[in-house]
Parts: C-alpha cells; sequence; structure tokens
C-alpha cells in the first residue's frame, strides 16, 4: 500500500530507496499501469498511467528483479522481440539488438539460447531488453541482485554510464544503499508505504546529518569552550584542527555564529558533517517510524 | 596495467530515436514470434510439409472419382477422410505451436516481460490464440481450398454455388477447429507448466475425447456424443457440411461441442491468468 506518495524524478539517476517491503516494486508497478491508483494522479513521460498504461509503457523502460526470460530463445532473439513489442520494426528492432548487446557486455553470447546464461548475464540482458526501444524513462528494481561483486560494479557502471550519457532518466529501486550512493544523484527515501525524503543525495545526507564542522582562525579551545558553555556538544579533532558541533533538535546554527562573534573569533568554515548515505537512511527510517 | 584496466567498453550505443508503431497490433507481433519459434523444430518444418501430402492424394482420387461418375459409378465421399488426415496434422502442428505456449510464459516469468510492455492482456491472449489457429487453419483451410478448387474444375457437373458452399462449409468447420483446438491447447499449457507435459496431456485429451466420444455415441446410439471428442466432432461436421452426408442438428450439436471444448479452454486460462487479467 502507498499513502501520500508525492515526488517527482529528477534528470539522471534518482535512487528509490527502501526497507523490504516498503512499497518500492509496489511504487514501479503503479508506475507502470499494472496496479490501480485509487485515490490519486501519477503522470509518467506526461500521461496517466493508469488511463492509458500501453501509452506509458511504451515510454519507459522496466527491468524487473525477477529472473524472467523467454525459453528456446536467445538474447539476441529476446532483445529484439522486447523491441517489437514496445512497437519497433522487425528490422529496426534487430540492429538496435546488436547495439545494446554489446553495450551491455553480450555481444559474443548473443547468439546463445537465454536458458543457458549465467545470473550476471541474465541481468545484463534484462537491461538491454529494457533499453532496446530507446525509453526517455527506465525503471530499474534491484538490478544487482544476485550479481558477485565484478558484476556489480560492472552493472553500477552501466547504470551510471546510462543515466549520465546516454540522456535516459534512471529510477533505480534498491535497498543496497552503497549501489545508490554509487550511481545516484537523487533519493526517494520509502517507507511503510510513505515517502521519506524526496530530493538531492547531497542534500539527503546533509538534512541527516545534526554535526557541523566548525574551523576558526585562532582560538580553537576557546570556541570550544564557548560552545560547550552555550550547550552544544563539541568534540575537537586535533588531526583535522576543526570542530565537531552536534545540534539538538531546539539548537539552531545561529548560536554557533554568536558564541564566535562574542569571542571575537573569525569562522573560516562551517558546514554540515557528511554522513553516509546508510546513516542518514537509518535516521530518516527511524525518524519516520517513530514519528 | 591490471585487467579492469584494460577493459573495453563499446560506446556506441545510442537510445533509439525513431517511431514507435502504436500498440494496437501487438498480437500480432506475439503470433509471429510463437510461430518463428515452432518453426525452429525440424519436426515441426517436416509435419508441415508432410500436411500437404494427403492433398495430393486426395486430388487423384478427386479425378478418379469424376471418371467413375461419368461412367456411371459413384464412390463415397473424399471429404470426411480427407479431413480426418488433416485433423490428425492439425493436432500435430498444436502439439509444436501451443504445448509451451502459456506454461513455460508462467514458469519462466515471462508474462513481466510482455506486461511492462505495451500489450494488453487481451493482446497476449490473441497474440497466443492466433498463432495456434494459424497453424490449424495452414493444415486445414489451405489444402482444403486448395482440395475444393481442384474438384470444382475436376467435376464438370459441380456448379459455382456448390464450390462457395464448400469455401464457406470449409471456412466455418476450419474456423472452429480452430477455435477449439486453439483454446484447450492455451488451457493444457496453463495448467500442465511445463510444454513437454503439457504436450503429452494434449495427445492423451485429443485420443482420449475421441474415443470417449466415439464409445458412448456406439454405446447409446446418440450419435451426436461424437461431439465430445474435438477431433471427432470436426470430421463429423466435415461430412454433414461439404459430404452432404448430415442434419442440420448434427450440425448444431457438432458445433457446440467444439465451442463448448474452446470455451472450457478460454475459462481455464482466464483462471490461471487471473492476476494479469487488469494489466
Amino acid at each position: 500500500m502507498l499513502f501520500g506518495v508525492s515526488f517527482e524524478v529528477q534528470p539522471g539517476c534518482t535512487g528509490l530507496l527502501g526497507p523490504n517491503g516498503a512499497g518500492k516494486s509496489t511504487l514501479i508497478k503503479t508506475l507502470l499501469g499494472q496496479l490501480p491508483l485509487r485515490p490519486g494522479r501519477v503522470a509518467v513521460a506526461d500521461r496517466d498511467p493508469a488511463a492509458d498504461p500501453l501509452r506509458v509503457r511504451q515510454s519507459v523502460g522496466y527491468m524487473p528483479e525477477s529472473d524472467v526470460y523467454l525459453p528456446g530463445q536467445n538474447g539476441l532473439e529476446l532483445c529484439a522481440f522486447c523491441g517489437q513489442l514496445s512497437g519497433m520494426r522487425r528490422a529496426d528492432a534487430v540492429s538496435k539488438a546488436h547495439e545494446v548487446l554489446y553495450f551491455v557486455g553480450l555481444g559474443e553470447s548473443r547468439y546463445r539460447e537465454v536458458d543457458g546464461y549465467s545470473t550476471g548475464m541474465r541481468q545484463r540482458l534484462k537491461l538491454a531488453g529494457s533499453l532496446v526501444h530507446g525509453p526517455a524513462l527506465l525503471f530499474l528494481d534491484e538490478p544487482t541482485t544476485g550479481l558477485d561483486p565484478s558484476g556489480r560494479d560492472e552493472m553500477l557502471q552501466l547504470i551510471d554510464d546510462v543515466a549520465h550519457k546516454r540522456s535516459i532518466n534512471v529510477l533505480f529501486s534498491s535497498h543496497i544503499l552503497r549501489d545508490i550512493e554509487q550511481t545516484c544523484d537523487h533519493v526517494v527515501v520509502l517507507n511503510e508505504g510513505r515517502v521519506l525524503f524526496s530530493g538531492s543525495r547531497n542534500e539527503f545526507q546533509n538534512q541527516e546529518s545534526r554535526t557541523l564542522h566548525v574551523k576558526v582562525k585562532e582560538g580553537r579551545e576557546r570556541m570550544a569552550e564557548g560552545l560547550r558553555s552555550a550547550g552544544f556538544e563539541v568534540i575537537s579533532r586535533e588531526g583535522t584542527g576543526h570542530l565537531e558541533v552536534a545540534l539538538s533538535e531546539d539548537q539552531r546554527i545561529e548560536a554557533v555564529w554568536k558564541t564566535a562573534r562574542d569571542l571575537g573569533l573569525q569562522i573560516r568554515h562551517l558546514a554540515p558533517a557528511t554522513v553516509s548515505l546508510e546513516q542518514a537512511f537509518e535516521k530518516a527510517v527511524d525518524e519516520g517510524t517513530s514519528g | 596495467m591490471s585487467h579492469d584496466d584494460a577493459r573495453i567498453y563499446d560506446q556506441s550505443y545510442r537510445p533509439f530515436a525513431g517511431d514507435l508503431a502504436s500498440p494496437r497490433s501487438r498480437f500480432l507481433i506475439i503470433a509471429a514470434n510463437e510461430l518463428r519459434q515452432a518453426w525452429k523444430s525440424k519436426w515441426f518444418k517436416r509435419i508441415a510439409w508432410f500436411s500437404f501430402g494427403p492433398l495430393i492424394v486426395f486430388a487423384v482420387l478427386v479425378v478418379v472419382a469424376a471418371r467413375f461418375a461419368a461412367l456411371g459409378g459413384q464412390m463415397e465421399d473424399v471429404w470426411m477422410p480427407f479431413w480426418g488426415i488433416q485433423m490428425f496434422f492439425a493436432m500435430l502442428m498444436v502439439f509444436f505451436i501451443g504445448r509451451g505456449a502459456v506454461g513455460e510464459d508462467l514458469r519462466t516469468g515471462a508474462l513481466t516481460v510482455y506486461f511492462s510492455r505495451p500489450v494488453s492482456f487481451m493482446q497476449y491472449l490473441a497474440g497466443k490464440w492466433l498463432a495456434v489457429a494459424v497453424g490449424v487453419l495452414g493444415v486445414t483451410l489451405v489444402p482444403g481450398v486448395v482440395l475444393a478448387i481442384f474438384r470444382w474444375l475436376a467435376e464438370p457437373d459441380t456448379g459455382l454455388l456448390d464450390f462457395l458452399l464448400w469455401l464457406g462449409s470449409l471456412l466455418l468447420i476450419s474456423g472452429l477447429a480452430a477455435l477449439c483446438m486453439g483454446w484447450v491447447i492455451l488451457a493444457v499449457s496453463a495448467l500442465s507448466g511445463r510444454a513437454r507435459a503439457a504436450g503429452i496431456v494434449w495427445v492423451v485429451l485429443f485420443f482420449v475425447s475421441f474415443g470417449i466420444g466415439e464409445g458412448l455415441a456406439e454405446a447409446t446410439g446418440i450419435y451426436e456424443l461424437n461431439a465430445l471428442g474435438f477431433g471427432q466432432a470436426s470430421e463429423q461436421l466435415a461430412r454433414g457440411l461439404l459430404g452432404g452426408g448430415g442434419t442440420l442438428g448434427e450440425v448444431f450439436w457438432f458445433s457446440l461441442g467444439q465451442l463448448g471444448w474452446a470455451l472450457l479452454g478460454l475459462v481455464v486460462v482466464l483462471f490461471k491468468l487471473r492476476r494479469w487479467m487488469r494489466v
């Protein structure tokens, strides 16, 4: 079930984050018009998937999570068939299938029957099948499932390439945060069918960070003492030369500036400490669940 | 330099920028793909060619019958035995085209391949059925029409109206056979899951229904019970409509028998694919 879900997919690669059962696959199926939306409104490529699902599916590509193939066909036939199903003429579909299979690294195996493909090859084939008709938007549902570390890296490089060099916008659903961190510019965080965050990945990581890095020109220890007196929790990092200032919910960043001014110190650097996507995600989900 | 550093990526892929056809005719693509896959089997090709063998034999028989009739003799009508043989070929064609049509899609998750693309549920079903129907019509209607033309030319007493009636009857009988066999094999395929199992069940069902229909008809004396066997029903229809040896009531019952099988098959297919019906 999805509740009050509202977001826009930005150009580039958008990560759809959420724990298992958060509603990621349900959301993608809704965007494909495979599940009804009552009530609500979705627009994919300026079309409503509920009203015109076939046109929507024509303009998007979808790489499902599960292992799907048509038995008895080789990679080229399957990929070309996917193109034809999307509306390409047979000659175009075959020509593009050759091209996209080389692109995903299956050029040498394209005449082999899909039944004999390894898991990694099938993942690549699914990506090729979703790309063959040149979609404007690509939905990837857990594309690195079942891949070994090198296969995962190669898949992520392909996704990065598609999103940033081929002008195909990607909605990348995964619960593997490292994959999202490596490829996505934007994130949509889902939990229990609700959107917890939608925006740029950096913004998400910074938003979830309640720690500031502060550097003053001179008088680091005085600044630390001043901040502690003002009620902040402060850690002095000797090696980096900056102070780590943890903000509680009711403390505001202006108080740091005021402390420096009162002490007559000059702030050279003040920025939110970068947290990993995993830390930011866990925090957002915890807050979302408790809130 | 490590192996990874030396990896060469093909950068030639560019997203397709041409026009995409309207989604209305996807069933034709599905049907063509099914036939293309069946054509890969050497046995399918052989049977397709062999299915035109009886046409040559019966063409000779038509000439012999015409000469014999000119001499005052009378021969058994050729339509019913011809149709019986062609129905056997139709059963084999259906075996190759339809045995994995739905079941293999269910087993391998291929339905996701179809329904994440601009293909509606009805187009999917229509495409799967059409592939089987083309196979059935290819070995029944096509040689039937050729034989009708040959007979019309060989028999000077046959008028244009008779010829047109033959064509209409051929269209009806082969259409009913395609409807019935198409939906039954799709149902068998959907229930069996694997192509091999579905193929065996299909052949058994064809002969068992034939035997049950004929056995019951003989035991009870109710001739119309032959309609229980879908191969037999089609053969009896050929006798009734083409050979002029049946009553209107018999034609009705044999048509109804085949429509009943088709409806049963359709209901089973819809039941097995019910979760995809909304897409």
